[in-house]
């Protein structure tokens, strides 16, 4: 029989907007304050951890290997081993069903899991025809030789490359992942105003979220000597529908809907889980925070790469048997207010189902039960910790509302789908 | 003897010194009578064409002179005889007909590092240190180094490695030609083969000479800028630097004897003198100091530091360097961020002289966590509290912590006045509390005190012993008192100082006698920058404790009411405008209109005799057992000028008798602060003083 996957607890930093409070806070000392604060706080000793499993999509430059360089600076003995992994914005779900695998294959019963992006330090690139002058130059020999390369210089060289904007291009549609949403958008006949609305929605429940304090015991200020930063900045407080309507579409500036006020926020965030056995857990005398059920992958087409919640809840629900009607608490990844919207009609939708899973429609999605502490429109999405941070969010709002089951999912970059089935732990 | 090996192969004499029952080698007189008596046989076969000298050690080459001979030498003459000894050893070392190789791998320090010089070759393994640390004893090079460095390596290295100290790498030593060739020690089998082969076979390229600076007439500006930089980092008195810069200036690229024998007799005249003795014993004390606990199985590594203030950011800062966990606790994060960019700054200095690599200071950073509650605090096996001094609040935090902490763990308090023993009235585990007082700044003090209350258990005080070691402290067990050792001494003192200026004298003047005495900054600079608001405080906890004996001097009392603390309000005795420091002159108002006279001398007496006393006292109730611990704790608590002994042993050459009479001239015209304690007046009686009066005071 299978080992019952469990979560021990988990821990985020707050939110930033890129470019804004973390900006001069690199990825690796993010994850490690995070991720000494949750291991201290669990009081569990560092060696007991098998490995180290981390999210992370832009590596930066200076720390290839991002989990193993959190690993030791978060205070691990060198002899832990640590990797990290890449499935896009799934990065930090990735993660924990990497554990998972481990654990099942015998490999390991304890890990420390999460996902990080400084997405504000994302470099800027030289063009290539750049990195071939300097190449050049590097190789050649003689005086003459490099005075020749040297003329060949041009200013247009100096003009850089966002990396930042080329991650966010998929080469297999093409698209932008802005544009990609326009194209469900248009597929689901979704509105602007239908978009700001849920654009709206998302900042207000998150705005009630911090004014009550509830996600306080998922947050761990991130303090360095750069920045004191205590809670989610993105949050656009007392929001409102004019607001969100003056703003211009940004992917598709003359014929499209989708807008900076309706999309996610690019931002800087870590998220941190422990993750383990429940014989495991008992045998240390931990508490449980929640259980991982079971989860699932897919793959779609890369231009409706939005639609990838409800292909990987369909997938999730077939095998084990559960349906929308068991669910308490849902963590849709906001990617684009559109790709949520899209998802919404989907699941409701029996032609969809039935032209898609030759199924009847998943049902409809309870708003209330939906994304309850506001989502990453508000909060922000750093792409390699959102996956991480459903999963928590949704296990702790189960432990806040006394409720049994879960369901995180998020969209990928590229044409991929994920989704976890989560319960709350019953000793 | 057998302390140096020769054996020869290949026509190559192979010379390894391996001191016989030690764990490093020492360059006693033993082992350089040994070294001439191989050098002859060398000489004698003339079938050696290359001589190799190298360690029998593993981590070591010579890590020295004897010091403890150096402490023994009684007359000039005998030092003088030895060094030409010496001299005519390493002369014949160099003057040997055959080439000669030194492999240096590991410590190579003064003397060592002498013989490597009078070698034709250096080679040094990457695992190398080496230095002239003879300054920091107080002494220069005597076995040539002043006369054979500067041609090694040039005018302006040899000035900066023999007036500072300091320890190079292979890397530097390679870069200012002291090492002819370098490599890790793991290459040895085969690049040391290839470069004596180099040298057999005539190989061995010149390299480039020294900068233009060195030659005449520019090299004045050489000797006249060490000579100022000297100026601002010793004090005079430490006559051992200026000696060297004075001998090298007097014999560089001048006749090789005359300078090795100018070197010898100023050598000769400065080992005799009491301060060199007194630097070899304070060296010795750190050394003894720096033994005194039991190894034990798991030394603590994770710690907490309840406070973020500039105290408590020192100690953050220290134990983030040697340690595992490092965990604030504060009742705000407000502070934190600020409290990071100190402890950052302080990293700078590591920085900056590259004992630290950037990342390395990086990591030792993210040791740091913080939190405002007690979470995250089970595997902490140190916590030390420095918060202000408040005794209740004090006493709440320890019931806070032991409810989270392990009952193994210990808790510390950093008071610098509240007795331990009152402190831990209320705490369960009693056993497992004591104090440990740190110095400010706690990142360069090396003193720490350490005071145990009645029911401290031995293991806890080995284990902070030990923990404190290895951060690189110097820490020294004291009885539980108002003040421990150094405050109570000391605060007197810088009280005195307000006395004598109410009267008589001035700020700048009272300041001057002091640091011209050898003090590091005069008393009103130092309250200052220690903060009138602290001394002010410690002074109302003492004036508690001691009564009439110590009493707060009106202008103390003054400034603390018109909230000028010193240097964090830019206003206390001086007004501080960025680098612009001046005598506060709205302290006028303060002072008596009615100025006496005062002389130099009875500053300075009003101002040591008053400590000596207290320092008395100490002893008396046994707050410590002897006289060498106030001597040290004084040196490196205060800066009491290490080549004068200490508070002590200054007395002692001050003779006791002087010292009652003056204390009672004192109590006649200033009161009772300055009456003589019981037990210098029965030193004095029996005639007897701190170095030999001690079954007065021991029990």
């Amino acid at each position: 029989m299978k080992e019952k996957i469990v979560i021990i607890d988990g821990l985020r930093s707050p939110i930033s907007k890129a470019g804004f409070e973390l900006k001069n806070v690199q990825a690796d000392t993010l994850g490690a304050i995070i991720t000494k604060e949750l291991v201290l706080r669990a009081g569990i000793n560092y060696d007991a951890f098998d490995e180290i499993i981390l999210g992370n999509v832009a590596q930066p430059a200076h720390a290839s290997n991002i989990a193993r360089i959190i690993a030791i600076k978060a205070g691990f003995s060198q002899k832990t081993p640590a990797y990290t992994v890449h499935r896009n914005c799934a990065s930090g779900m990735q993660a924990i069903s990497s554990a998972i695998e481990k654990i099942h294959s015998n490999q390991g019963s304890l890990y420390l899991v999460g996902g990080v992006e400084s997405m504000s330090n994302i470099p800027l690139l030289y063009q290539d025809a750049y990195k071939d002058f300097i190449t050049k130059i590097s190789y050649s020999k003689s005086l003459a030789q490099k005075l020749q390369i040297l003329s060949t210089f041009k200013l247009s060289h100096f003009k850089p490359v966002i990396a930042l904007l080329l991650g966010l291009n998929d080469p297999i549609s093409g698209q932008i992942m802005g544009l990609t949403a326009e194209n469900l958008a248009n597929e689901f006949f979704i509105s602007r105003e239908e978009q700001d609305e849920y654009a709206l929605q998302s900042h207000l429940k998150a705005q009630a979220a911090q004014e009550k304090n509830i996600l306080q015991d998922e947050i761990h200020p991130i303090i360095t000597k750069e920045t004191s930063f205590f809670k989610d900045n993105g949050i656009r407080f007392n929001q409102n529908m004019k607001a969100l309507e003056k703003l211009k579409p940004i992917f598709d500036k003359n014929a499209g809907t989708v807008s900076a006020g309706n999309s996610s926020q690019i931002s800087d965030g870590a998220c941190m889980l422990i993750l383990s056995t429940e014989k495991k857990a008992k045998e240390l005398g931990l508490k449980i925070l929640g259980v991982i059920k079971d989860y699932a992958y897919v793959g779609l087409e890369a231009k409706r790469m939005g639609l990838g919640p409800i292909y990987a809840t369909k997938k999730l629900f077939d095998k084990t048997n559960t349906s929308l009607k068991d669910i308490d608490i849902i963590e849709l990844n906001e990617a684009f207010s559109a790709q949520s919207l899209a998802n919404l009609k989907a699941f409701a939708s029996n032609s969809f189902c039935k032209k898609t899973f030759n199924s009847a429609a998943l049902g409809e999605i309870n708003p209330d039960i939906l994304n309850v502490n506001g989502g990453s429109i508000a909060l922000g999405h750093p792409v390699g910790m959102s996956g991480a941070r459903i999963v928590l969010t949704a296990l702790k709002q189960l432990k806040r509302t006394n409720k049994k089951t879960a369901l995180a999912t998020l969209c990928v970059g590229g044409g991929q789908g994920a989704a976890f089935l989560l319960e709350a732990y019953d000793e | 003897m057998n302390n140096i090996l020769l054996s020869i192969q290949n026509n190559i004499a192979n010379l390894e010194i391996d001191c016989k029952n030690e764990k490093v080698n020492i360059l006693s007189l033993e082992v350089l009578d040994e070294l001439d008596e191989k050098l002859n046989q060398i000489i004698q076969n003339k079938s050696i064409k290359l001589l190799l000298i190298k360690s029998g050690k593993k981590s070591t080459f010579i890590a020295g002179a004897n010091i403890k001979e150096i402490q023994e030498f009684k007359d000039e003459k005998e030092v003088l005889g030895l060094l030409e000894k010496g001299h005519s050893i390493f002369n014949k070392l160099e003057n040997l007909n055959i080439p000669s190789v030194v492999y240096i791998n590991g410590a190579c320090m003064g003397g060592g590092l002498e013989l490597a010089l009078a070698c034709t070759y250096r080679v040094i393994s990457t695992q190398s240190k080496l230095a002239f640390p003879e300054v920091k004893l107080g002494f220069f090079p005597g076995l040539g180094g002043t006369q054979r460095a500067p041609k090694v390596m040039g005018l302006i290295n040899a000035l900066d490695l023999i007036l500072s100290g300091k320890t190079i790498d292979a890397k530097k030593a390679y870069r200012i030609q002291l090492a002819d060739v370098i490599f890790d020690d793991g290459q040895k089998e085969f690049k040391l083969k290839a470069f004596i082969k180099d040298v057999l076979e005539h190989k061995i390229q010149k390299r480039k000479g020294f900068s233009l600076l060195e030659s005449w007439p520019l090299r004045e500006v050489i000797f006249k800028k060490a000579l100022k930089t000297l100026e601002h980092k010793v004090n005079k008195d430490f006559k051992g630097p200026y000696l060297a810069l004075d001998i090298i200036k007097k014999t560089y690229k001048k006749d090789f004897q005359k300078g090795l024998k100018l070197e010898a007799k100023e050598f000769a005249k400065l080992a005799i003198t009491k301060e060199a003795k007194y630097m070899i014993e304070l060296f010795f004390m750190f050394e003894k100091y720096n033994k005194n606990f039991t190894k034990t199985k798991e030394p603590i590594s994770k710690v907490s530091i309840l406070g973020c203030g500039v105290m408590g950011q020192g100690i953050i800062w220290l134990f983030s360097k040697y340690l595992k966990e490092v965990r604030i606790k504060d009742i705000s994060l407000d502070y934190i961020q600020g409290a990071l960019q100190k402890i950052a700054k302080l990293y700078d200095f590591a920085l900056k002289s590259r004992s630290l690599s950037k990342s390395q200071v990086d990591f030792n950073m993210n040791k740091i966590s913080y939190t405002k509650d007690l979470r995250g605090m089970n595997d902490i096996e140190f916590a030390i509290e420095v918060i202000f001094e408040n005794e209740e609040v004090k006493k709440e935090a320890y019931k806070e912590l032991e409810e989270v902490l392990n009952s193994d763990a210990i808790i510390a308090s950093n008071t610098s006045s509240i007795s331990i023993e009152t402190l831990s009235q209320n705490i369960k585990n009693k056993k497992n509390f004591l104090g440990v007082h740190f110095f400010n700044p706690a990142n360069l003090m090396p003193l720490v005190e350490v005071i145990p209350s009645s029911h401290t258990s031995k293991k806890t005080i080995n284990r902070v012993m030990e923990l404190l070691i290895s951060c690189g402290k110097t820490p020294i067990l004291v009885g539980d008192c108002a003040g421990f050792v150094v405050n109570r001494i000391l605060l007197p003192y810088l009280n005195e100082a307000a006395f004598i200026l109410k009267d008589s004298s001035n700020i700048t003047q009272i300041d001057k006698v002091l640091k011209d005495f050898g003090m590091p900054m005069g008393p009103f600079i130092l309250a200052d920058t220690v903060g009138i608001d602290v001394g002010y405080e410690v002074s109302k906890i003492l004036n508690k404790a001691y009564g009439k004996r110590m009493p707060i001097s009106d202008i103390l009392i003054k400034l603390h009411n018109l909230k000028l603390f010193g240097k964090k309000t830019q206003e206390g005795f001086y007004t501080y405008e960025g680098k612009n420091i001046h005598e506060n002159k709205s302290l006028e108002s303060i002072i008596n209109e009615k100025r006496k006279e005062i002389s130099n001398k009875e500053i300075l007496d009003r101002c040591l005799l008053i400590m000596i006393n207290e320092a008395a006292r100490c002893l008396e109730e046994n707050i410590v057992q002897d006289a060498n611990t106030i001597n040290f704790a004084m040196i490196t608590g205060t800066g009491f000028p290490p080549y004068k002994g200490g508070l002590l042993s200054y007395a002692n050459d001050l003779g006791l008798e002087y010292i009652v009479k003056k204390l009672k001239e004192f109590q006649a015209e200033e009161g009772l602060r300055f009456k003589p304690s019981k037990l210098l007046l029965s030193l004095e009686k029996n005639n007897l003083n701190f170095n030999t009066g001690e079954e007065l005071w021991k029990v």
